[in-house]
C-alpha cells in the first residue's frame, strides 16, 4: 500500500491535480500549488517508518527541535536565522532523506509556534527540497569551503524565490511575472540578508557541528 | 464541555480542509463572505470580540494592498477607469483584486481559528497516525524545543558570569555550540534508553486519549453532506472581459444556504454549548 502510495503520488497524483486544476479552475495556481506542494512532502513521510529506528528517529528529533530552538534564540538578531543552514548540516551527515524531513518538520513545528497558514506547505516544501538536495551534494559539501559557500548563497535564493512565488500567486489567485518580480524585488533586502546569515551559519556551524557528530559516531558506533 | 475544540481531531482537520479549501477555490464573492463572517464569529467566541476586532486593521490593510495593487499588474478587463503610464487601470480587475484579497482574508480568519484548536497534542494524533514513529518525532521535538531554548540562556548567562566579553553574534553562536553538544549527546543517550526498555518492539499499541465518537461521525457526516451541496451547486463569477454575477437558480441558492449553514457550524456549536453552561450554572 506504502509502496503504490511513493508511486502514485508523483507520477499520477500529482500530474492529475495540474491538469484538473489548469482545466477547471479560473487557473487558481494557488490553491493547485499548495496541494501539489503538500503532495510532494507525503512519500518522505511515508517512508519514514521503514528507514528510521531508535537513534536516528532521535537524532532527527534533536536537529529538528535545535533548528526550531534557533528561531528563537537567534531572534534578538532580526533575519538571521540558522534553519536553513542546520537543515543543510543534517543533510550532509545524515543524508538526503534524513534531509528532507529535517526541513520539513523543521517548517510544520516552527510554525507551531509563529502560526501556520497557507504558506505552511511551501515552507516544508521549500526546506525539504533544499534538504534533499543538499544530503545529494553531501560529498563536495563537506570537502570545499567555496561549495558550501556556493550552496548557501544558491539555497537563499531557492528558498526566496519559492516563498516569492508562492506570495505572488497567493495575491492573484494565478501567476503574474510582474507581480512575480515585483515581490522578488521588494524582498531582495531580506533575501540578501538571508543569504549573509546562510553563509556565516554555514561556515561556523559546519565545522563545529561536524566535529561533535563524527565524536558521536566514534562514541557511540552510530 | 462539548465544545468544538473536543472534536476529533480528523472531524476538526477534514472542517478546517473544507472551509479554506472552498475559499481559496472559489472566487465567488458571496461565498467569500458567508466564510468570512463563520471565521469571524467563530475567531471572536474563542479568541474574544476584542483581540478580533484589533486584528481587523491587519487584514484590512492586507485586503486593500491586493484589492488596489491588483489592476496595476493586470489590465484584463474592459471598463477601464483611468490611466497610469500608458497602463489601464480596469473596473474590472479592481472588483477581482477585492474578491482575492477577501478570499485570502477569510481564509486567514480561519488559520486563526485552527492555530487557537489545533493544539500539540492534536498535531502528534494527526502525525501518529501516518506514522507511529512520526508522531514519537513531533511530540519529542515539542518537548526539546522549550528545554533548548531554557538551556541555551542558562550557558549564556553562565558565560557573561564568567566575564566573557564578546560580541554579540560570537557569544551566542558559541553558546548555541554548547547547546548543540549537549542536545546531541543527550538525545543519543535517550535513545538507548528508550531501546533498552523495549522501544519498537512488534505488538505495541499507541495511546491516544481522542475517540472517534458518534458525536464526531455525525457531525463528520452533516459537514460532509453540505459540503458537497456547496460544491455541486457552485457556480462562480465572471470578472473579465465584463463583470457577470453567479446565476441564480433552486441548486445554486441551496448550494449557497449550505455553505452558509457550514461555515456558522463552529459558531452554533460554540454558543450552544455556552447557552447550556449558563443554564446548567444557574440551576446550582
Amino acid at each position: 500500500m506504502k509502496k503504490l502510495l511513493k508511486i502514485l503520488i508523483p507520477c499520477l497524483l500529482i500530474p492529475v491535480v495540474i491538469i484538473i486544476g489548469v482545466i477547471t479552475g479560473d487557473k487558481n495556481y494557488a490553491a493547485v500549488s499548495v496541494i501539489v506542494a503538500v503532495l510532494a512532502c507525503v512519500p518522505f513521510f511515508l517512508s519514514f517508518e521503514s528507514t528510521f529506528t531508535g537513534r536516528k528517529i532521535v537524532i532527527l528529533a534533536v536537529m529538528t527541535a535545535l533548528s526550531v530552538a534557533g528561531r528563537f534564540i537567534f531572534a534578538p538578531i532580526p533575519f538571521f536565522k540558522p534553519v536553513t543552514a542546520m537543515v543543510i548540516i543534517a543533510a550532509m551527515y545524515f543524508g538526503a532523506e534524513f534531509g528532507f524531513l529535517t526541513g520539513a518538520l523543521s517548517a510544520v513545528l516552527s510554525n507551531f509556534y509563529f502560526g501556520q497558514g497557507p504558506w505552511t506547505p511551501f515552507q516544508m516544501f521549500a526546506w525539504g527540497f533544499i534538504g534533499f538536495i543538499s544530503g545529494v551534494l553531501a560529498d563536495p559539501l563537506r570537502r570545499s569551503k567555496i561549495a558550501l559557500v556556493l550552496y548557501a548563497i544558491g539555497s537563499g535564493f531557492v528558498y526566496s524565490l519559492i516563498m516569492d512565488t508562492w506570495t505572488s500567486m497567493w495575491a492573484d489567485g494565478s501567476f503574474v511575472l510582474s507581480r512575480f518580480l515585483a515581490a522578488t524585488y521588494v524582498s531582495l533586502p531580506v533575501t540578501a540578508v538571508y543569504i549573509a546569515s546562510n553563509i556565516i551559519f554555514l561556515l561556523v556551524l559546519t565545522p563545529l557541528i561536524g566535529a561533535k557528530i563524527e565524536r558521536l559516531i566514534t562514541k557511540y558506533g552510530l | 464541555m462539548n465544545t468544538f475544540r473536543n472534536l476529533h481531531p480528523l472531524t476538526l482537520l477534514c472542517y478546517f480542509a473544507f472551509m479554506i479549501v472552498f475559499s481559496v477555490f472559489n472566487f465567488n464573492p458571496i461565498y467569500l463572505a458567508l466564510s468570512l463572517f463563520g471565521a469571524v464569529m467563530y475567531a471572536a467566541v474563542i479568541q474574544g470580540a476584542g483581540v478580533v476586532l484589533r486584528s481587523f486593521v491587519g487584514y484590512f490593510a492586507m485586503f486593500l494592498l491586493i484589492a488596489v495593487t491588483n489592476p496595476l499588474f493586470s489590465h484584463n478587463g474592459a471598463t477601464a477607469l483611468f490611466f497610469i503610464n500608458d497602463n489601464r487601470v480596469t473596473l474590472e480587475a479592481l472588483v477581482y483584486g477585492a474578491v482575492l484579497g477577501l478570499a485570502i482574508v477569510a481564509a486567514l480568519y480561519w488559520f486563526r481559528s485552527f492555530n487557537e484548536v489545533f493544539d500539540s497534542e492534536k498535531y502528534r494524533f494527526i502525525f501518529g497516525r501516518i506514522s507511529p514513529g512520526l508522531g514519537l518525532v513531533f511530540s519529542m521535538i515539542l518537548r526539546f524545543v522549550p528545554e533548548l531554548v531554557r538551556s541555551f540562556r542558562d550557558i549564556k548567562s553562565a558565560q557573561r558570569a564568567f566575564g566573557s566579553n564578546q560580541g554579540r553574534v560570537k557569544r551566542y553562536l558559541g553558546s548555541f555550540s554548547a547547546v548543540i553538544t549537549q542536545s546531541l549527546e543527550n538525545g543519543v543517550i535517550t535513545s538507548d534508553s528508550m531501546n533498552a526498555r523495549g522501544f519498537g518492539l512488534k505488538h505495541r499499541g499507541l495511546y491516544s486519549r481522542f475517540r472517534f465518537t458518534l458525536y464526531d461521525g455525525v457531525y463528520l457526516g452533516v459537514a460532509a453532506v453540505l459540503f458537497s451541496i456547496a460544491c455541486i451547486g457552485a457556480r462562480g463569477f465572471e470578472y473579465y472581459p465584463y463583470i457577470k454575477p453567479m446565476e441564480f437558480s433552486a441548486m445554486s441558492i441551496l448550494s449557497v444556504c449550505a455553505f452558509g449553514a457550514l461555515s456558522l457550524i463552529p459558531f452554533i456549536f460554540e454558543v450552544k454549548e455556552g447557552i447550556k453552561w449558563r443554564i446548567s450554572v444557574s440551576r446550582i
